[in-house]
């Protein structure tokens, strides 16, 4: 806060899904532009470091990778703490991925929440959109309606092969982030009378401060 | 062994030429140096014997037969040291022991027709002594073949999906689905060495060891990491001994722990790994702590894997060199040699570099500078040893 026109922000963000729906090929197209359809399954957790320019701020989004194995849950859900948003993907070609989607979401809701109650973003992919999209048409789900009812704040058909909206749901999320964090820090500073804000801000309204 | 022309002469070639190909692993095979070193150091886990494949304790066998030493008793028993007395030739020797039948009930002894002279009293010894060793052979091929023929039945239920009715209740659906995850992550198992992939050599072999084993521990199940264990063992070992030797490594408390995601006792092996962090590396131990790094992210790969992930496979390989001799504590002891090899680069790294270093190493790690590292880690704090800071 210091220095107000280089501001830089660190966002947690989960990625969580099946085993094998291609979480860590997400991550691999997204950070370093490429795809290999060699990568090896994660164990426990992985990590990537997305530095982004977003309104002239520097976004750096840490990326944790989650295995995808329930059996791991209990141990993994530790790494939930702080997260600020989440993908969840499925793989297009296997209808029981998309099942789990509901599982994932329920889990990660009831172990995190932000300060001010709400669940994080979660932004739902449909990976592997490049080899069909047989859960998408076959099942008639409505997928707007489906992100609706259970809380994803958007949706997107990607590919990490293809590079299909990877970018595209990547900055949907970062947005909704964003917006969150404006929403919580802006509540804050209406409910609560906080001295040492009051003291940075020099006498700015709140919404002066927001801007900065 | 040089003429080794009689039974027990091929018997002891064939022995010695397994034990080269093993070379470290024969003992994890034999289960023998596990099996002693586990009653020393916890003497409660051995209450549940039925599970050692072939190890020392299996309560069927009633006293332990090592073969060695069977082979030993016979050739003074009978006073012919295999290469002085060549009797029957080498091939037919061989030719039995390659023998294999699919079960036991195969094996009937019958009884010598009456007709026919009675055998000289060393050739009916030489004779169950081949006949024990095919009962052997067959028994080891036994519960690898059975419990490959369920994982068979199962993945035809699965290939037909005529009836999708199996309700997915939570809990059990995780294990079920074993032989699913299973072909998801074969071809994710060592992909560089492009033989476990579809239409690799080694693919059906990692496929049908791993299926087995979700068969015959199918509380156990089958869990990402297992995978690449199998992988390694397949690649020194054939089949039926990868089989027993996979299982047998699983049955291991340290690995228990980890593949059943015992939460709790997998804490108490991270608590001891800091106690031993703490002991070694007192500055990066406390950089970790103030960077929030704590040992399950870059522990539980490592130890999931035995290595065979995170290092070269050079490297991990002699790894489980030294953890076949020395048992768990190794492997903690490697991640605190790793830790120390790379204690400057981390030091000055931040929570999302040090994990990102962490859980994807270097792809060049100088191997003798490592062991020098690990050989440089004390495994003792306060006087007390790996084993007795795990169990406090």
């Amino acid at each position: 806060m210091q220095n107000n026109h280089h501001k830089e922000r660190l966002y947690k963000i989960l990625v969580i899904g099946d085993l094998g729906v291609g979480k860590t090929s997400i991550i691999k197209r997204y950070v370093h532009h490429n795809f290999s359809p060699n990568y090896r399954a994660t164990i426990g957790v992985d990590f990537a470091l997305k530095v982004l320019n977003w309104d002239q701020e520097t976004v750096r989004l840490q990326l944790w990778d989650i295995a995808g194995q329930e059996r791991f849950g209990n141990m993994t859900r530790v790494y939930y703490r702080e997260a600020m948003g989440a993908f969840i993907v499925f793989d297009v070609t296997r209808p029981a991925s998309f099942e789990a989607v509901t599982k994932w979401k329920e889990d990660l809701d009831s172990k995190l929440t932000l300060a001010n109650g709400k669940n994080v973003a979660t932004v739902l992919l449909a990976n592997k959109c490049d080899q069909g999209r047989d859960v998408l048409t076959n099942n008639g789900i409505k997928m707007e309606q489906f992100c609706l009812e259970n809380g994803f704040v958007g949706w997107y058909e990607t590919s990490a092969k293809e590079n299909i909206n990877i970018d595209e749901a990547a900055n949907c999320l970062v947005k909704h982030i964003i917006a969150n964090e404006n929403d919580m820090l802006q509540s804050e500073v209406l409910d609560t009378i906080s001295p040492q804000l009051e003291k940075d801000k020099g006498g700015t309204c709140s919404s002066c401060f927001r801007s900065q | 062994m040089s003429s080794g022309n009689s039974v027990s002469g091929g018997l002891e070639s064939s022995e010695e030429r397994r034990h080269k190909k093993l070379g470290p692993l024969a003992s994890l095979f034999s289960g023998s140096l596990f099996a002693r070193r586990v009653k020393d150091s916890h003497p409660k886990e051995q209450k549940d014997p039925g599970w050692k494949l072939f190890g020392k304790v299996p309560p069927r066998e009633g006293h332990i037969k090592d073969p060695k030493k069977i082979q030993k008793e016979y050739e003074t028993k009978s006073g012919r040291a295999g290469p002085d007395n060549p009797t029957s030739p080498r091939q037919s020797a061989r030719k039995n022991l390659d023998f294999e039948p699919l079960s036991t009930t195969a094996l009937i002894l019958e009884d010598r027709p009456a007709n026919l002279p009675a055998k000289p009293a060393e050739e009916a010894q030489k004779h169950r002594q081949q006949y024990e060793e095919m009962v052997a052979q067959a028994k080891k091929r036994e519960l690898y073949n059975i419990c490959l023929a369920r994982a068979k039945e199962k993945w035809k239920s699965i290939a037909a999906p005529a009836s999708d009715s199996e309700p997915d209740d939570a809990g059990s659906s995780d294990r079920e689905s074993s032989l699913e995850l299973i072909k998801l992550d074969i071809s994710r198992t060592f992909p560089q060495l492009c033989i476990f992939q579809q239409g690799g050599p080694y693919h059906d072999v990692l496929h049908s060891i791993l299926g087995a084993y979700t068969c015959y521990r199918p509380d156990v199940g089958y869990v990402q990491g297992m995978s690449f264990i199998a992988a390694v063992l397949i690649l020194n070992l054939d089949t039926a001994d990868t089989f027993i030797a996979f299982t047998n490594l699983l049955n291991k408390p340290c690995q228990m722990a980890f593949f059943r995601v015992d939460h709790s006792l997998m804490l108490t092996y991270f608590a001891a790994f800091e106690v031993f962090f703490e002991e070694n590396l007192p500055k990066l131990f406390a950089h970790f702590q103030k960077n929030n790094l704590s040992p399950d992210i870059y522990l539980i790969d490592w130890i999931f894997t035995l290595y065979s992930k995170s290092l070269p496979l050079d490297l991990a390989c002699r790894v489980w060199d030294v953890f076949c001799r020395d048992g768990e504590e190794f492997l903690f002891r490697t991640a605190l040699g790793l830790l120390r090899l790379y204690q400057d680069v981390l030091t000055c790294m931040d929570f999302i570099h040090m994990a990102q270093f962490l859980t994807r190493l270097p792809d060049l790690i100088p191997a003798d500078q490592l062991f020098q590292h690990i050989a440089a880690i004390h495994m003792s704090s306060r006087n007390r040893k790996w084993s007795q800071v795990c169990t406090t």
